[in-house]
This record gives C-alpha cells, sequence and structure tokens, in this order.
C-alpha cells in the first residue's frame, strides 16, 4: 500500500517538475497546465490524506485551490515566474516528505511557509490592483534598541501576514551584521503590497517594537519598476522578468475580452475530460484562445482534442509492476535459459541422429531468445527522467550562484535498465554540480577569457554494444594539472615528481578518497563526498569512470555502464575439470604463446610480451588452486582481458565457446574472492565461476 | 494596568525588571525562572505581556515561547537576548515573538517597548 503511494506520489512530483519547468522556459501558463496540475495536486491531496499524511495533503490542497482558482478564472494576471517558484517549493516539500517516508521516519516538516506564500499569491490574484497597493517605507529604530538588523527582520516577518514584501535594502539583513550601521545611519527601505489602506498600515507598523520614525508612501503601480530599480540590479531584473510576464498576459486578456470567457468555457472543458480518462497525458501548450479570435470555439476544442491524441500515441499506456516481480521473471528466464541448455546439450544425448528432435529444440531456442529479450527490454527505461533531474539542478543552481548555462540534452530516448537508472542519478548529479559550481566560471571570467558569458553542460547518453555511455560535457575552467598536484601533493598522494606525472594522471588525483581542491565548500557541490564517490558507485554498477580536461577549455567526463547485469555474454574456458566465464566485454585477445614470448623478471615473475608491451600473466589453476595437467604455457592458452585501460593475461588449459549466463551472485556464506564476481550454471548442471576483470587486476 | 509574567533565570534580573515595571504603571503578576513553570503561569495567570529570557535551565525561552504560542497565538512574548544571539533571535522571530530587547538595558529601552502593547 505504502509501496504504491510512493511510487504514484514519486511519479507525478517529477511529471509535476517537468511541467512547471516547462512553464518557467515559455513564460506562459496554458489552460491544459493549469488543469494538470490542478489534477495531480488534487490526487495527491487524496491519497495523502488516506494515508495520514496530513502535512502532504494539507500542503497539497492549497495548491489545488490555487490552481481552481485560477482555473475558474483565465482571465487573471498570473505571475508565471512567482508561480512556479512556490509550486516548485511544494515540490521540494512533498519530496523531502517523501524520502522520510522511504526510510520510516515521521513526515513531519513544516509546510506554513509555504501555504503562506499560497494565500498571498492568491490574495494577489483575488484582488486586483484596485484593492492591492504598492507601499514603500522608510523606517527608523530606536538609537539604543541595538541588533538594528534583526529589528529589520522583525517588521519583514510581522509584514508578512499582512503584505507580500517585494524588496528591502539593505538586503542581507540577516547574513551580514554590519547592515546594522547602515540602518542606523540612513534606515531600513522596504517596499511591499499589501490590501491594508494606508492607515490601517501605520497601526500595524505602530506596534513594532523601538520603531522610533516611518515615512510610508503608496507607490502607484506603473512606477513601480522604475522605483524598484536602484534597489539592486538583481531585483531589477526579476521585476522586469515579472514585469513582462504579466504584459504578455495582460495582452491576451484584453485582446479577447469580448468573446473570451465563453470560449474558455468550452475550450477547456473537453481537455479536463481526456486529462482525467488519461492520465499520463502530458501538458499541450494550449494556444490563448485569444490569439486567434476569428476561429470558431468548437474549431478550438477539435484542435485540442487532435494534439491530445497525438500526444497519447507519443506516450503509450503504462501499467506499473513491482520490481520484485520483475526480478523473479527474470530469475525464471535466466532458469529456462539453463534448462534450454541442459536438454539440447543433455549427454545422453552424444552421439543419436535426432531429426525433429533437433528440429524442436531449434524452435524452442529461438523462443527462448526472445523471450529473454523481452524480459529484458522489460527492465529498460528511457534514461529522461534521469535526465529532468539535472534540468531542475541546473535551473536552481543558475539562479542561486548567478551564472548563466544553457544545458543541452543528448540521447534523452537512450534506455538503461532500471536498477542503474536508480542509482546513476546522484552520481549524475554530483558531477553536473560540480560543472556548474567549479567548472563554469562567473559571467565576467567567461567574457574576460573570450567566451560567451553562456556556459554549456551537455549531457549525453548513447548506448554502444553492451555498454551504455553518458558523457557529461562543460565549456568551463576545466583542471588545472599543476594546481592539483600541489593540491595532491598536500594531502600526501603523490609518489613522483610534476613532471613525471602525465596530465591524465594528475587529472585523476580528484577521484581519489579525500581530494576537493575547492578551497570553499560551497552549498551545492563540496559536501565531504567527491568525485571518489561518484566513481565508487559507477562501480558498484559495474561501469567505470574517465575523466578528460583541458585547462580553460573544459571537462569532459565519460561514464560506461554495462546495459544489464543479470545475463551477460561470455568465453567459457576450462581449467583441468572446472570451467570458467570471462566476460565477453572485458577480453581483448585470445592465443597461444610459442616460447620466445614468454619472459621471466628477477623475481621470477611470468610475463608475456605482446606487441612489445609486457603484460602480467595470472595462471588460474595456481591462483585458485584447480589441478590440471595442462601447466605449460605454450599447452594452453592465454586470455587478454582489459579494466580501466589496464591489461591481464589468464593463462587456461582451452577455450570451450561462447555461451550466454545468467549471473547468480555467490551465496553470503563463501569466502569472496577478488578474482569471481559470481557463479552460473552451465548447460549440463555444472557450476561455473565468472571471473571479475576489474578484481583480477588487484590480484 | 497591563499584567507582566517576567521569566529569567537570574533572580537579580527578575527584581530588576519587576522594580522598573512597577515604577511606571506595570503590574508583574508572576515570575518563573525556567521555561516549563513560565508555561505553567502563562496558562494560569494569562499576563497581557511575559518578558522572556532565552537562555535557561531546564527549558529555554524559545521552547516555552513556541508552546506559549500554541496555547494563545496572540500572546505577546517580548525576548530579553544578550548581543550576538542572532540565530536565537530569527528563530524566535519566527516563532511569533513580538520583539526583543537586548541586554543589557536601560530602563526607558524597556518601557519604550511594552508601552507598544
Amino acid at each position: 500500500m505504502l509501496e504504491i503511494y510512493l511510487f504514484e506520489t514519486v511519479q507525478m512530483v517529477e511529471q509535476l517538475e517537468e511541467l512547471l519547468i516547462e512553464i518557467e522556459n515559455e513564460m506562459t501558463l496554458s489552460g491544459t497546465a493549469i488543469n494538470e496540475i490542478f489534477r495531480i495536486m488534487h490526487t495527491i491531496k487524496g491519497s495523502s490524506a488516506m494515508m495520514m499524511y496530513d502535512g502532504i495533503a494539507h500542503l497539497a490542497h492549497s495548491v489545488e485551490d490555487l490552481f481552481a482558482l485560477l482555473r475558474s478564472d483565465s482571465s487573471k494576471e498570473v505571475d508565471c515566474h512567482q508561480l512556479t517558484e512556490i509550486v516548485l517549493q511544494t515540490v521540494d516539500f512533498i519530496k523531502g516528505e517523501l524520502v522520510k517516508i522511504e526510510q520510516k521516519e515521521e513526515p513531519d516538516g513544516n509546510n506554513e511557509e509555504i501555504v503562506h506564500l499560497i494565500t498571498a499569491f492568491e490574495k494577489q490574484l483575488n484582488d486586483p490592483k484596485i484593492n492591492i497597493r504598492t507601499y514603500k517605507a522608510l523606517i527608523y529604530f530606536d538609537p539604543n534598541c541595538e541588533m538594528e538588523n534583526m529589528r529589520a527582520y522583525t517588521v519583514i516577518h510581522q509584514l508578512t501576514p499582512v503584505a507580500t514584501v517585494v524588496a528591502y535594502t539593505p538586503a542581507d539583513i540577516l547574513e551580514n551584521e554590519d547592515t546594522t550601521e547602515q540602518i542606523r545611519a540612513e534606515g531600513f527601505t522596504v517596499e511591499f503590497t499589501s490590501e491594508l489602506t494606508y492607515d490601517e498600515l501605520l497601526l500595524h507598523f505602530d506596534h513594532t517594537l523601538f520603531l522610533e520614525r516611518i515615512d510610508l508612501h503608496e507607490i502607484e503601480e506603473k512606477k513601480k519598476a522604475v522605483s524598484a530599480a536602484p534597489v539592486s540590479v538583481k531585483k531589477a531584473k526579476e521585476e522586469t522578468n515579472n514585469e513582462s510576464c504579466k504584459k504578455t498576459a495582460e495582452r491576451e486578456s484584453t485582446a479577447g475580452d469580448p468573446v473570451l470567457p465563453a470560449m474558455e468555457k468550452t475550450a477547456v472543458e473537453p481537455v479536463q475530460q481526456e486529462t482525467a480518462a488519461q492520465p499520463v497525458s502530458r501538458s499541450i501548450s494550449l494556444d490563448s484562445p485569444a490569439s486567434k479570435p476569428e476561429q470558431s470555439s468548437s474549431a478550438i476544442s477539435v484542435g485540442v482534442e487532435q494534439q491530445d491524441a497525438k500526444h497519447a500515441n507519443a506516450r503509450p499506456n503504462l501499467i506499473s509492476v513491482n520490481v520484485k516481480k520483475m526480478d523473479s521473471l527474470m530469475d525464471i528466464v535466466g532458469e529456462l535459459v539453463i534448462s534450454e541448455a541442459m536438454v539440447t546439450k543433455n549427454p545422453d544425448l552424444e552421439g543419436l541422429e535426432l531429426e525433429n528432435f533437433t528440429k524442436a529444440t531449434r524452435q524452442l531456442s529461438k523462443l527462448t531468445d526472445e523471450l529473454q529479450d523481452i524480459v529484458m527490454s522489460l527492465r529498460l527505461i528511457p534514461i529522461s527522467n534521469t535526465f529532468q533531474k539535472m534540468q531542475r539542478l541546473v535551473r536552481d543552481m543558475k539562479i542561486k550562484l548567478d551564472k548563466e548555462v544553457e544545458l543541452q540534452l543528448i540521447g534523452e530516448e537512450t534506455e538503461i535498465d532500471k536498477n542503474i537508472a536508480d542509482n546513476i542519478s546522484d552520481p549524475l548529479m554530483h558531477i553536473v554540480r560540480n560543472s556548474l559550481d567549479h567548472g563554469i566560471e562567473d559571467k565576467a571570467t567567461r567574457l574576460a577569457n573570450g567566451k560567451s558569458e553562456v556556459g554549456k553542460i551537455s549531457i549525453e547518453a548513447k548506448n554502444a554494444g553492451g555498454d551504455v555511455w553518458i558523457t557529461v560535457k562543460d565549456d568551463g575552467y576545466g583542471l588545472d594539472k599543476s594546481k592539483l598536484y600541489k593540491k595532491a601533493k598536500e594531502k600526501g598522494l603523490v609518489t613522483k615528481s610534476e613532471a613525471e606525472y602525465t596530465e591524465k594522471e594528475v587529472f585523476n588525483f580528484i577521484m581519489l578518497p579525500g581530494f576537493s581542491t575547492k578551497e570553499k565548500v560551497s552549498e551545492f557541490s563540496g559536501r565531504g563526498v567527491g568525485m571518489d564517490v561518484v566513481r565508487e558507485n559507477i562501480s558498484k554498477l559495474g561501469g567505470s569512470v574517465i575523466l578528460d580536461s583541458k585547462t580553460g577549455m573544459g571537462t569532459s567526463i565519460r561514464i560506461r555502464i554495462p546495459m544489464t547485469l543479470a545475463i551477460i555474454d561470455g568465453i567459457l574456458v576450462a581449467v583441468g575439470d572446472a570451467k570458467y566465464i570471462i566476460p565477453t566485454t572485458a577480453i581483448r585477445e585470445s592465443f597461444r604463446p610459442v616460447e620466445k614470448q614468454i619472459i621471466k623478471d628477477m623475481e621470477g615473475n611470468e610475463m608475456i610480451m605482446i606487441r612489445g608491451e609486457c603484460y602480467r600473466i595470472f595462471r588460474v589453476h595456481e591462483q585458485l588452486k584447480v589441478d590440471t595437467k595442462v601447466k605449460s604455457l605454450t599447452e594452453g592458452i592465454i586470455v587478454v582481458i582489459e579494466d580501466e585501460e589496464k591489461f591481464l593475461c589468464i593463462f587456461a588449459d582451452e577455450l570451450i565457446g561462447k555461451q550466454q549466463v545468467v549471473v547468480k551472485p555467490i551465496p553470503a556464506y563463501f569466502r569472496k574472492s577478488q578474482a569471481i564476481a559470481g557463479c552460473t550454471i552451465l548447460g549440463d548442471g555444472s557450476i561455473s565461476l565468472i571471473l571479475d576483470a576489474k578484481g583480477l587486476m588487484n590480484t | 494596568m497591563k499584567t507582566v509574567l517576567v521569566v529569567d533565570d537570574a533572580a537579580f534580573m527578575r527584581v530588576t525588571i519587576k522594580n522598573m515595571l512597577e515604577r511606571n504603571g506595570f503590574s508583574v503578576v508572576g515570575e518563573a525562572e525556567n521555561g516549563k513553570v513560565a508555561i505553567h503561569k502563562f496558562h494560569e495567570l494569562k499576563p497581557d505581556i511575559v518578558t522572556m529570557d532565552i537562555t535557561m535551565p531546564e527549558m529555554d525561552g524559545l521552547c516555552a515561547l513556541k508552546t506559549i504560542m500554541q496555547l494563545d497565538a496572540s500572546a505577546n512574548v517580548v525576548m530579553m537576548t544578550a548581543m550576538g544571539q542572532q540565530g536565537m533571535v530569527k528563530e524566535a522571530v519566527v516563532s511569533g515573538a513580538k520583539g526583543f530587547i537586548v541586554k543589557p538595558f536601560k530602563e526607558e529601552t524597556v518601557l519604550s517597548a511594552l508601552s507598544k502593547f
């Protein structure tokens, strides 16, 4: 029950987030979007109330109310920026609570602040400018009162129930205690909108402790942008954004005024029904009816239907299935593959000529192959959900860090295993955070370095062979070899002089535990976890991280992950009576060595020379203690494997052939060997161990 | 006459505040030496104003403030704080304190603050 609740709510919240970012980018709020958000909030409210998560239910209810209001009267002017900000805060709150629930904690977050914002926003909507007035107050406190910055904060806090604070100077009263002096000398200016009258406001301020003098002015709406301009550059910019958004809304609402109410109704209603019937349909940006006033209302709604139908095609019907069921299906198919091999390669059949049997088994093989493919594809989900999270991250960081960044997503439709998708998003977020925080320079530096003011980050996903590659690239400052070397030296990580290290080796330092070059820990990146954790997480998935950087030009981080972990292609080799599987992805070549290729170093370690390079030899029979008659290298076979640009030669008796195997973990009660990744059951029922390329490198 | 509840763990401080107030037409109806006692007394006496020290044993002033605001959202609580306790002050304001007075204070400061209620 709880599981379904969590699953559904998380999905809806993600959908909502996607929708909001779309709205913010386009700065228009379509009727469909309103309906969609309304529906999502309504559902979340209902199910949260059922589960007795009152905090979430209450908040969802407030947002639902807000959108009900927007829906009922589309002529209202909406400040898109403010609206998305509020709903995004709601999204964050709900997400936080869901995490708590998942970890079996009490979802006890305080939603008051957001609810407050919502009511304020509603008020603002409800009362067009006639009632809401903008005021500017200049406040002086009693000279002996001390801590003027906190007095100012008190003023702001106590204003919030009756007014919406637009801006105040000095702006950094909480962070900067020096503002005390400034307020003492120049007073504290606050600009706000309120429905209260001038006299009511004076009465309100009268209750403020230590307030010595207040100059309260009413500002006319039109002058607002002008008067706000000197406050601070950032504020002024926001203001103009809001203003332009308002203006578009205004234009739309006035242009279509006479026809609008009726048309809007007819156009909106069918959409609403459709969204109810088709829960996965996404928002379509419904052109404001005002923009095509010559069309009849029925034509518009038909248009919407068509668009909607098109959308429904793009997003097929989905059913959600418990992952555990998927896993057991996968297991059973795995067993089936094994049983099939047991039947078709049964030792009893040896030497018999069975024409019909062979035909039948061929058919069986074909079907099991197909079944296996489908089961594998069931677990695959597009990576776009993971990418979506990056978009939100970049949006938030852009605002906080005041950097201009363009995020490019390539290959969103690439499909990856659900398990990998769940585990890739944290490392990916960390990399993107790093890029934005440490990689991309601030605007001034970028311009000074002859780059465009807008930084670029691209995230690309693609399939290649049995692997998924995810590349995060930025055009920021890149890594600095000498800086990194210095840092590594301080941390005692270096063993050679700087000149002896290649650039790549030095760059790879950042993936060592406890390494962080940024002196100051910032809010987003550098919270004690670094690239080492990223690397560790990726290698848990069986993947690897490759780092490239050019100082001044940018950094690219490539992640390679095997597409699926459960069934792999392998080469079967024999050592004595035992059979081992070597994953095909790790194998570079195999050959039977000749005497002159084999060399021994001073300590008697055997090496093999291939095309002028020396490689270490791993004798399976020695290392894994198996009896075999083949002890001379020239009688057996050498298989060269590679992992992260390191090579190793595995020595076995002979190659048996290619085989697809189902990886089973080795039960915990066996002592784990680094060289073994897991085991599998072969066609004849015997157990074969799977060699671990990564682990072997460390033996 | 406005009634006041004085909360402070130092008896000296309580007496000082009490004398200041009673000289100027307030009626100090109760005193409390920690947050717990303060909540009890508030419930019992329903004073017009509470002066609340922040750092106290047993239960601190912030905790007491929050409980009192739950009991009566319109309660007038003024915090008494030492210089530099910015974080605490912020929390108090967010929790509903009507304002704060910085220690050490002069008589006229206290009066100017409390006369607003």
